[in-house]
């Protein structure tokens, strides 16, 4: 329960940055997709389930604040959250190193389905424009907004997501 | 440290996903097929947000103001001589000006004109949130139908057009700026009154130009004349500026001329905006009701 809670806490402070401080780090209209950032680190910390959880409301958070269609992006975060939780397998405690790489990846696979959705079916077939003006430049932003901020939500996972399950288990050992 | 035990489910997560993508997709399918009915559920959901979107934004900027107000006074200093001489060569040119209006009335009391330009009420209003994702030019203001603000109303800044509201919550309102991709203005060319049409587009974002065409072949159209919204546009205002037009050419296939347009709002650093309070369709009904009566 605490553990929903504070990604929720997470989820919100991150949109709420990501609208309004960021926009201000903007280079050339590219801004660092904090959310990603979270919806990767959840699917990666938890598994699939809980990354496909934690998307969907991620992306839902940016559907409800732009004018799009209400459910694309929560589709698109949603897939990426079950699909980074595939590398739960594969977790190491406080590596940042496939995660960062998780990240990228899917900032680019999420922008290249944005640019499907939005602009490929209204017949914009300068694609090679797209992923070299958009795609490729808001992966590395976000890549590398992800190197310092990544760190903080394996901070937070640890001190007081894992503190708190491992005092709990200690209570029901004594009991 | 221990990490918490992720709980074993029986359903495989396969089919989880499965069902929570369909249900996404119905999402999709009912929020664009019924608009009418998932916005006002859209707009409440905003409507808790955009506070806390205010506060950041309000707390943000001050903090850069007090920063900016010690790097700023060299520069300020600079510009204060600057616009010293401005204001002499202003007075100089309001003078003969004003002389030109003195014939400028005359020369209308002669003519019986009586229509004067019109002057649309205005509300200002602060961007307390733009979109991220780079593909759009839409943000949000801290208005919303509390304040008298509805859809289609235009959004100026500085002495241009900035944009139109497409969506409404009780205290935001998001607005799709004119250099968006989606976006199509109609437009006339003031010395020659050729139709156009102004449209964002992403590809010329970098260049800090949008898109001008559709003007006829005949037209005698010269790069840097002035293009102002038309009296044929169904939501925007008329004669309102938009920009200058630059690089015009003859389009290929040899029937209409085109070419870049170069917007008077500065949207990079845009923070407030003003709102005409006045939709392009009320005009229209007062005229309609003068004419019954």
């Amino acid at each position: 329960m605490l553990t929903v809670l504070i990604i929720g806490i997470e989820m919100l402070l991150a949109f709420l940055l990501q609208t309004t401080i960021f926009t201000h780090f903007a280079i050339g209209n590219i801004t660092p997709n904090i959310l990603m950032i979270l919806a990767c680190g959840v699917g990666y910390q938890f598994g699939r389930l809980q990354g496909m959880a934690c998307g969907f409301f991620c992306g839902l958070l940016i559907d409800i604040s732009s004018d799009s269609v209400l459910g694309v992006n929560a589709l698109f975060f949603m897939l990426i959250g079950y699909l980074n939780g595939y590398l739960h397998a594969y977790y190491v405690k406080h590596d940042v190193f496939l995660p960062l790489i998780a990240i990228a990846g899917s900032e680019f696979l999420y922008s290249l389905a944005l640019y499907v959705f939005r602009f490929l079916i209204r017949g914009n077939l300068d694609f090679v424009h797209y992923i070299g003006r958009i795609m490729l430049p808001n992966m590395l932003y976000t890549t590398v907004v992800a190197v310092l901020l990544y760190p903080l939500v394996d901070l937070v996972y640890y001190r007081i997501i894992c503190s708190y399950h491992a005092r709990k288990e200690e209570n029901t050992g004594a009991l | 440290m221990k990490r918490p035990n992720v709980p074993k489910y029986n359903i495989d997560p396969k089919y989880i996903l499965l069902l929570c993508t369909l249900l996404c997709l119905c999402l999709i399918f009912f929020s664009y097929k019924f608009s009418s009915i998932f916005n006002p559920v859209k707009a409440g959901l905003n409507s808790m947000l955009t506070p806390m979107q205010k506060g950041i934004t309000t707390v943000g900027t001050s903090i850069n103001n007090f920063f900016e107000r010690f790097d700023n006074v060299d520069k300020l200093k600079a510009e204060n001589e600057e616009l010293k001489t401005t204001i002499q060569d202003l007075q100089y040119q309001n003078n003969i000006l004003q002389q030109d209006l003195y014939d400028f009335e005359l020369y209308k009391q002669l003519l019986e004109l009586d229509e004067t330009y019109s002057e649309y009420p205005k509300v200002g209003a602060n961007i307390i949130a733009k979109d991220t994702s780079g593909y759009y030019a839409t943000f949000t203001i801290d208005k919303g139908s509390k304040q008298g603000m509805s859809v289609d109303m235009n959004v100026l800044a500085d002495t241009g057009l900035v944009g139109i509201i497409t969506e409404v919550g009780t205290n935001y309102s998001i607005v799709r700026s004119i250099i968006d991709d989606n976006s199509y203005v109609s437009a006339s060319i003031l010395k020659t009154s050729d139709n156009c049409i102004v449209c964002g587009d992403l590809t010329l974002l970098d260049s800090g130009f949008i898109q001008i065409r559709d003007i006829s072949i005949n037209s005698e159209v010269k790069n840097n004349y002035k293009v102002y919204t038309s009296d044929l546009s169904e939501k925007y205002l008329p004669d309102i500026l938009i920009g200058y037009i630059s690089n015009i050419q003859t389009d290929a296939d040899g029937l209409s001329k085109s070419g870049y347009l170069t917007p008077v709002v500065d949207f990079e650093h845009l923070s407030t905006v003003l709102v005409i309070t006045q939709l392009k369709e009320s005009p229209v009904e007062e005229e309609a009701a003068d004419t019954t009566n």
